[in-house]
């Protein structure tokens, strides 16, 4: 089955899909480790797509490869049409485009909630006021207005995460890549941060791509991608 | 919040391990800084102490000016070099240095010819100068009385001679203020270097330009067989123990600076093994590796920068007790210089940037995806 071309309808017909994976592949180990075994998907402009799978399934791989962190063995993934391996510079492609959320956080321990979620705007060419003044908005749009100047030591699992989001939307990205966002917060805290996530991106009409093992959550998302051994079994069921 | 608040803080999570890597460098700083003033000292105090006499040319003997000028008879030379153009006074000067007493550091003695030039510049603070080249007296530098508890009328035993003090003196030398003065026949007698000087001082005439200097040089070099005429500066660069300090300084700054870049070393890979992660979510939220390199390198730098000023300020309190130890008082005047301290701001800034760079390449070249997963 063309998975591509399977997944192109749910494209306008002349659209260009934000992400084009096109038969990717990402071994280790000269080939006997084998992540990512020649994933095929489109995904369009505002999308919120859930991967999911079982642990080893490449999953995460796949979102390290959408994300521009890791660099296919072979294959091409595209952003707007425009080849990664075209890409001068990936840092600043990410730091343009993409907004990272993970699963344990990965706050700065030294730094506060309003410094965390600066870090991804210190090389930008905004004042230090205007950075701090965006910071200090987004933090109040996750419900942190009172925790700007809190450390992570001294925030709950929750409002970690909040913190996480704040900082993935800091650089206004166009595409979001949560991996497992709601994997280390209880059930109350995980709808509060898929809450905001969802309507984050509705907001913005920003692209989410997200990892989950969680059905609450892929049942939220427009469109479910399954990953089994490295390659997407079904090219994605609309929901 | 910029790149060195970031690393600021950064240094702040292992405060003991920073600490450390501070006290280190500063140790090795302090070497450098506490050395080298000394051996800059040594030199400039000799330096003083010619220039403060007035004296253009010295003249001993070929190979010794390489070391502590040995003694030789003076009169023959002195009577040659009295005679070339634009030759002053020619005063044979006679220097040992001894013991005082069964419990006192040894200390300067000089004997210098009487009625010569060399004696002007003293400034006779209490009692009077010895009367004749016979006079079996001394007169003493202002430190040298404090440091032997001495004064007018008061009598110290020289090689086994009992010589009374007349004098008391101030000069602009630090050696010379620390130094027992006698006439040079006073001293040859106590030395038993009967005729003997160790060098013979040349002072030119006002009118007396660089080329007359030069011809006098060229000349001795020419007619005195076994002779050197060099300039005051030139005998102090080429003491065996100038020099001898001077590379004890060199070969610590080569040791501070390897002990110095590998401790910074050390300390930022491991830094950078523990962060390996934080470095890799720093890289996936759109840093450049250029900016990652500049975080790991200003925090090696600030480490290196903090352990050079607090070594220098070390530094300078070794040398400033040195200085004032019974053994160095009136002997070494540390130099200490604002270029000198800049120069070792310097070289600390050059360790933390030596030592951080190549933790830094490596941190800079971390694929992020394998960053992100490490343990």
């Amino acid at each position: 089955m063309n998975v591509a071309a399977t997944s192109a309808q749910h494209l306008p017909v002349d659209a260009t899909p934000i992400l084009d994976v096109r038969k990717v592949f990402l071994h280790f180990d000269e080939g006997r480790t084998r992540a990512v075994d020649g994933a095929d998907l489109r995904i369009a402009e505002g999308e919120f797509v859930a991967i999911d799978g079982p642990s080893g399934s490449g999953k995460s791989s796949l979102l390290n490869l959408i994300g521009a962190l890791d660099v296919p063995t072979s294959g091409e993934i595209c952003f707007r049409g425009q080849p990664y391996s075209d890409l001068a510079d990936m840092a600043l492609f990410r730091g343009r485009h993409i907004g990272f959320v993970f699963q344990t956080f990965h706050l700065i321990p030294t730094l506060s909630a309003i410094e965390n979620v600066m870090i991804p705007a210190l090389g930008c060419s905004w004042s230090a006021t205007e950075k701090r003044n965006k910071a200090a908005s987004l933090l109040s749009e996750m419900g942190l207005a009172e925790r700007l100047h809190s450390f992570p030591a001294t925030l709950s699992g929750g409002e970690r995460q909040r913190v996480a989001i704040a900082r993935a939307l800091i650089n206004d990205p166009d595409l979001i890549l949560a991996d497992e966002p709601t994997g280390s917060l209880d059930s109350v805290n995980a709808q509060q941060v898929l809450e905001l996530l969802i309507g984050s991106r509705e907001a913005r009409r920003i692209t989410l791509v997200m990892v989950t093992h969680d059905r609450s959550v892929s049942s939220r998302a427009d469109r479910v991608i399954h990953m089994r051994d490295g390659r997407n079994e079904l090219p994605g069921v609309a929901v | 919040m910029n790149l060195l608040t970031l690393a600021l803080g950064n240094l702040r999570r292992r405060p003991a391990r920073s600490a450390l890597t501070v006290s280190a460098i500063a140790l090795g700083i302090a070497a450098v800084v506490a050395l080298t003033t000394i051996a800059w000292g040594f030199e400039v105090s000799w330096q003083k102490a010619n220039d403060a006499r007035g004296t253009d040319l010295i003249v001993t003997r070929t190979g010794s000016e390489n070391a502590m000028p040995s003694p030789f008879v003076g009169a023959a030379v002195l009577n040659q070099l009295a005679h070339y153009p634009h030759v002053q006074d020619v005063a044979g000067l006679l220097s040992e240095m001894l013991t005082i007493g069964d419990h006192s550091p040894p200390i300067f003695v000089f004997g210098w010819a009487y009625g010569s030039y060399l004696w002007d510049h003293l400034k006779l603070l209490q009692g009077r100068w010895p009367a004749d080249r016979n006079e079996p007296v001394v007169v003493l530098g202002v430190l040298a009385a404090e440091m032997l508890h001495k004064g007018i009328g008061e009598r110290i035993e020289l090689e086994g001679q009992t010589l009374e003090i007349v004098g008391i003196f101030q000069s602009s030398a630090l050696v010379e203020n620390g130094a027992v003065l006698m006439t040079l026949d006073r001293a040859q007698s106590i030395t038993d270097k009967p005729n003997k000087v160790n060098v013979l001082n040349v002072k030119m005439d006002k009118q007396a330009s660089e080329a007359d200097v030069s011809y006098v040089k060229e000349q001795v070099r020419k007619t005195l067989t076994g002779y050197v005429a060099i300039t005051s500066g030139e005998l102090v660069s080429r003491n065996a123990v100038v020099r001898i300090a001077k590379a004890m300084s060199q070969v610590t700054i080569l040791i501070a600076s390897l002990v110095g870049a590998l401790v910074v070393f050390n300390t930022m890979l491991m830094s950078i093994n523990e962060r390996t992660r934080e470095i890799g979510v720093l890289q996936a939220l759109g840093w450049p590796r250029s900016r990652v390199m500049t975080m790991i390198i200003c925090e090696s730098t600030l480490l290196a920068l903090v352990g050079g000023l607090i070594g220098i300020a070390v530094g300078v309190l070794i040398a400033t007790g040195l200085e004032h130890t019974e053994l160095m008082r009136g002997k070494i005047d540390a130099i200490y210089s604002a270029p000198f301290f800049a120069a070792v701001l310097g070289l600390s800034v050059l360790l933390g940037i030596g030592g951080g760079l190549f933790p830094a390449r490596m941190a800079a070249r971390l694929s992020p995806a394998q960053a992100l997963r490490h343990e």
